[in-house]
């Protein structure tokens, strides 16, 4: 399984060569790193652990927020802010995770929906803790070493260090322990608690680290944005795309999240260009299609059939 | 303290607000138990409806309610030739997959209409938009009252359909146990079909009444009806037809009780704590029959 | 599916090679889908028909313009993207977009990148305040616009009826909404009004019953409500229903747009409404701009199509003055401005903290017999205000 390693080593490469190639081309790449790193931390709860959620924009919101508010009102550097928001993050998972993981199915998913909207109404209420609706701009950060955090090309190495982070734990975890518990319990949870595994904390240890990698997404995505509204990161639709996109690439595999960001970002951002007003009509009947030819993702599938090839020819043998 | 005649005025507004919301969720409500999808597109179709209302009349005048006989029929085709055309194709896929592909049609139903009537939101005035009717000192708004005697009637004629006929024993059939059916003859592969065009038939007919109190906007409302309708049909409890409208009564009266007594920024929030404690105490919802859940 | 990725491997390289055309062009970023696409499609036929009458009076510089026209589906990040891509193509100056949540990380990254923006649509404080050299609006922001309430306010004290004390404050819980709701409040005790109600809803709400009812109690002198097209008439009719009755009613957004008279009929008779442009304003040429407007869109135009008509005469008129095509050329030429047009006069200032910000003159519009009638302030108005309003009963 060394082969992911390289493969992930390689891309690195590849990405930190990729702003000397195509220097006019960063926002686009920003955009797709970051969804690719949090469709990959959607993947260890909804792959990995099979808990579908549609409320990771609340991760995403408290990351961003933690840089931001920290940044503007109270002086916080982001590293710091950052530091705090993963803490924060994987608390707000837990708990969560304490209330909801007796549901199943449809039941949690439906759950995770009401929590990210309760909190998207906490973040435009309560001013005095979020700047309200009316958001916050980040004016200034400091400049560790002389780098300017605004500057795009420092946005892409974060997002790009935040993506390949984000696929180097899940590689890890694949072939961990951890791993081995979460796919059992996503199997079956009553085998899995047979063989000594308690599934709810397996469960909860998945949820903490998906929220606290998105949530060090969405403070890099703040910094890139500069200016955040809780009606647009805390949104119901942030959620749904980070959903998509890990479901697209295909679940619980390493590199589908990553794949399906390239496209569902990749072929946003040429359908935006190419098709103007119809774009998002476009978008989706791309998602309606995937689903209905290749139901397990575009990752997803050709794995499954290649196993079931393996496992067919070990059999004739 | 409490002001006795204002809380009966906002109680019955909560009720027929209630009402509108089980005319939403009672189309999702089905679905999901007989198919066991969760259709995300329900809210557009909702949108669907109104935009029906809205063209017909613009080109001819007719009253919204007029329009149900027409939007009614094309509703309930329209849905099952989605199901034959596109969620019949993943009995096999995994579980969330129907979940997805009904996103995606969300998106779909939003912009086709977004490029067929535009973005400007568009709405049918009728006369009575604001009139009242007076009961002592409480007064109830027509277009609520009009949208509750809808819903009663609706659910009522599902209610009779579901016991009372051969189609009906098959959907419910076909709902306890899809492989029983089956095994006793009943084509479940229709059933799906008959079923998912009533829930697009029923979402619909809630964007028709709605369309004298609402605007129709192509693709701002629909994700908003969509949550209004789980919550209905988790509190009632998934699946079960009588429930939504408690659901539905319920999460009205919360919802303006909480905005009249409470802060109304929080309005929706009011809903969505209800909605968890009952997801957490009696995931089978309020009114739902305890089953154990394998 | 292969064929697929493959198109979007090879798009961005495609976009690369696009021809360069001889005239100049302007870069637009717009919302044309998405949650703000029916602002976007107004700005777009706004600009378009000044686009005609610049090129039909020689273009600039003796060369015809064109528009170069990004869609930013409602979102930040595909603004961004179309920020790089104009960049890319060399444009002299870029306008856009709708949403703050928009607008305010372009102008970010447009000062950084030290491109000139003209604001199209976002009416938000923080864009041009603190503001930066590189950024320019000729509307309207949240501060201009409560003043402007507020004066009116104070217009109907002082001419009208001494009594007026106490104003109830509705708004939705959008940026735009609570940086009014906020202004307004300040301002409210900073003029001697008593703020007896103050509610907000969240977006997508159509029953307001109970804060409605709630008002009732307190019987307010004015309403303050700041909503969009939905709200805004789902709250005009539910006034009404529940026969909430204050002299002054207010209804920024919502009330402004044509469909607000045809959805809400005669409940929304003596609605007043904040706007940056009305047809019957006393300006020149402003007849001619309805009529071309109206030419465009088939329909009744609003400020909206007035504003995008509005930045393009304000980027035209810039380049023409311009030294060269260079940014920094057009930042200059922008920072100059001093244009009459038939929307408003423009002159970008810095004052109140406020940096290339037009100090523009908005104007309340009151719903008169089924029209929109400008009545306020009194040297550009069209029409006497009508007040008070008589009491549901009455009418």
């Amino acid at each position: 399984m060394n082969r992911h390693y390289l493969i992930l080593s390689g891309l690195v490469v590849l990405g930190i060569l990729y702003p000397q190639a195509f220097p006019g081309y960063l926002s686009v790449a920003i955009t797709l790193l970051l969804f690719a790193g949090w469709a990959t931390a959607w993947d260890i709860l909804g792959g990995w652990a099979g808990q579908v959620s549609l409320g990771h924009a609340s991760f995403v919101g408290l990351g961003g927020y933690f840089v931001a508010v920290g940044a503007s009102q109270y002086g916080i550097a982001p590293w710091w802010a950052v530091a705090m928001a993963l803490v924060a993050a994987a608390v707000l998972a837990y708990l969560w995770g304490r209330l909801t993981f007796k549901l199943t199915g449809p039941y949690f998913t439906l759950s995770t929906i009401a929590i990210a909207e309760i909190l998207r109404l906490v973040a435009i209420n309560e001013g005095w803790l979020t700047g309200g609706a009316t958001g916050v701009f980040i004016m200034s950060l400091p400049e560790p070493f002389g780098l300017d955090l605004f500057a795009r090309q420092t946005n892409y190495y974060l997002a790009l260090a935040f993506a390949a982070l984000t696929v180097l734990t899940v590689i890890a975890m694949s072939r961990n322990k951890f791993g081995y518990q979460l796919r059992a319990v996503r199997e079956d949870e009553d085998s899995a608690m047979a063989s000594g595994i308690n599934p709810t904390t397996v469960k909860l240890k998945a949820f903490m680290l998906s929220g606290a990698l998105t949530a060090l997404g969405g403070g890099i995505y703040a910094i890139f944005l500069s200016f955040l509204e809780p009606h647009v990161i805390f949104y119901l639709l942030l959620s749904v795309q980070i959903a998509l996109t890990a479901i697209i690439g295909g679940r619980g595999t390493i590199w589908g999240p990553c794949v399906g960001a390239l496209l569902v970002v990749g072929s946003g951002e040429v359908f935006r260009t190419t098709f103007a007003e119809a774009n998002m009509l476009i978008y989706g009947l791309l998602i309606m299609l995937v689903v209905m030819f290749l139901p397990r993702g575009i990752v997803g599938e050709p794995a499954r059939y290649l196993i079931r090839r393996a496992y067919a020819k070990r059999a004739q043998s | 303290m409490l002001d006795y005649v204002s809380f009966l005025q906002n109680l019955s507004n909560g009720l027929l607000i209630g009402g509108v919301y089980a005319l939403i969720g009672v189309g999702l409500t089905l679905v999901f138990g007989v198919m066991k999808t969760i259709n995300f597109a329900h809210g557009d179709f909702v949108i669907l409806g109104m935009y029906c209302a809205v063209l017909l009349n613009t080109l001819f005048g007719w009253d919204p309610y007029l329009t149900l006989l027409v939007a009614m029929p094309l509703g309930f085709l329209t849905g099952a030739i989605l199901q034959r055309l596109v969620l019949s194709r993943l009995v096999e896929a995994p579980p969330e997959s129907s979940l997805l592909v009904t996103l995606g049609l969300a998106l779909v139903i939003g912009n086709i209409l977004l490029l067929t009537f535009g973005a400007e939101p568009q709405s049918v005035h009728v006369a009575y938009a604001s009139s009242t009717l007076s009961l002592g000192e409480i007064s109830l708004s027509v277009i609520l009252l009009l949208a509750g005697l809808a819903t009663l009637i609706v659910i009522t004629a599902l209610y009779a359909i579901l016991n009372h006929t051969e189609l009906g024993r098959s959907i419910r059939a076909t709902a306890d146990n899809r492989l029983g059916a089956e095994l006793v003859g009943i084509n479940t592969r229709w059933i799906e079909a008959v079923v998912f065009g009533i829930g697009m038939a029923l979402a619909v007919t809630a964007g028709v009444v709605l369309i004298p109190l609402l605007f129709a906007t192509p693709t701002f409302s629909g994700a908003i009806f969509t949550l209004k309708a789980f919550v209905v049909t988790v509190l009632g409890g998934l699946g079960n037809i009588g429930a939504a409208i408690a659901g539905g009564l319920l999460l009205g009266v919360v919802e303006v009780l909480g905005a009249s007594y409470l802060t109304s920024d929080y309005r929706d929030a009011y809903g969505l704590l209800v909605f968890l404690l009952v997801l957490l105490l009696r995931p089978e919802g309020l009114f739902g029959k305890t089953v154990k859940r394998v | 599916m292969k064929k697929l990725l493959a198109a979007t491997a090879v798009a961005p390289w495609l976009l690369m090679t696009q021809p360069v055309l001889a005239d100049i062009e302007i870069g637009v970023i717009n919302s044309l889908s998405g949650a703000f696409a029916a602002f976007g499609q107004r700005y777009q036929a706004g600009m378009e028909v000044a686009l005609e009458e610049i090129n039909s009076a020689g273009g600039v510089k003796g060369e015809p313009i064109s528009l170069r026209v990004q869609d930013d589906r409602s979102e930040a990040s595909s603004a961004l993207a179309a920020v790089e891509s104009l960049n890319r193509q060399d444009v002299p100056l870029i306008m856009g977009s709708y949403a703050s949540s928009i607008t305010g990380p372009m102008a970010q990254l447009m000062t950084r990148k030290e491109i000139p923006l003209i604001v199209l649509g976002s009416a938000d404080n923080s864009i041009t305040k603190p503001g930066s050299p590189w950024v320019f609006r000729a509307k309207h922001n949240s501060t201009i616009v409560a003043k402007t309430y507020f004066d009116y306010f104070d217009y109907l004290r002082e001419n009208f009826d001494d009594s007026l004390k106490t104003v109830a404050m509705l708004y939705g819980n959008g940026a735009w909404p609570e940086s009014l709701a906020k202004e307004g409040a300040r301002l409210a005790e900073e003029r001697g009004y008593e703020v007896v109600g103050n509610a907000s809803y969240d977006q997508g709400t159509f029953d307001f019953r109970p804060i409605l009812n709630r008002f009732r109690a307190e019987d307010p002198d004015l309403l303050y409500v700041v909503a969009y097209a939905e709200d805004g008439v789902a709250i005009a009719r539910q006034l009404r229903e529940v026969n909430l009755n204050a002299k002054a009613v207010a209804i920024d957004t919502g009330a402004a747009l044509p469909s607000f008279i045809n959805q809400v009929g005669d409940l929304s008779e003596y609605v007043a409404t904040v706007v940056s442009w009305s047809k019957d304003v006393q300006r020149d040429g402003v007849e001619d701009l309805y009529q071309r407007l109206k030419a465009k869109t088939g329909e009744e135009p609003t400020f909206y199509e007035a504003e995008g008509y509005l930045a393009l005469r304000v980027a035209a008129d810039a380049l023409e003055r311009a030294e060269s095509l260079e940014r920094s050329d057009v930042r200059d030429a922008l920072a100059e401005t001093d244009l009459d047009t038939p929307v408003t006069h423009v002159k970008f200032e810095s004052f109140d903290g406020f940096q290339g910000q037009n100090p523009i003159r908005s104007l309340v519009l009151q719903i008169q017999d089924g029209e929109h009638v400008t009545v306020f302030p009194a040297d550009l108005a069209a029409e006497k205000v009508r007040y008070p309003t008589p009491s549901w009963d009455e009418r």
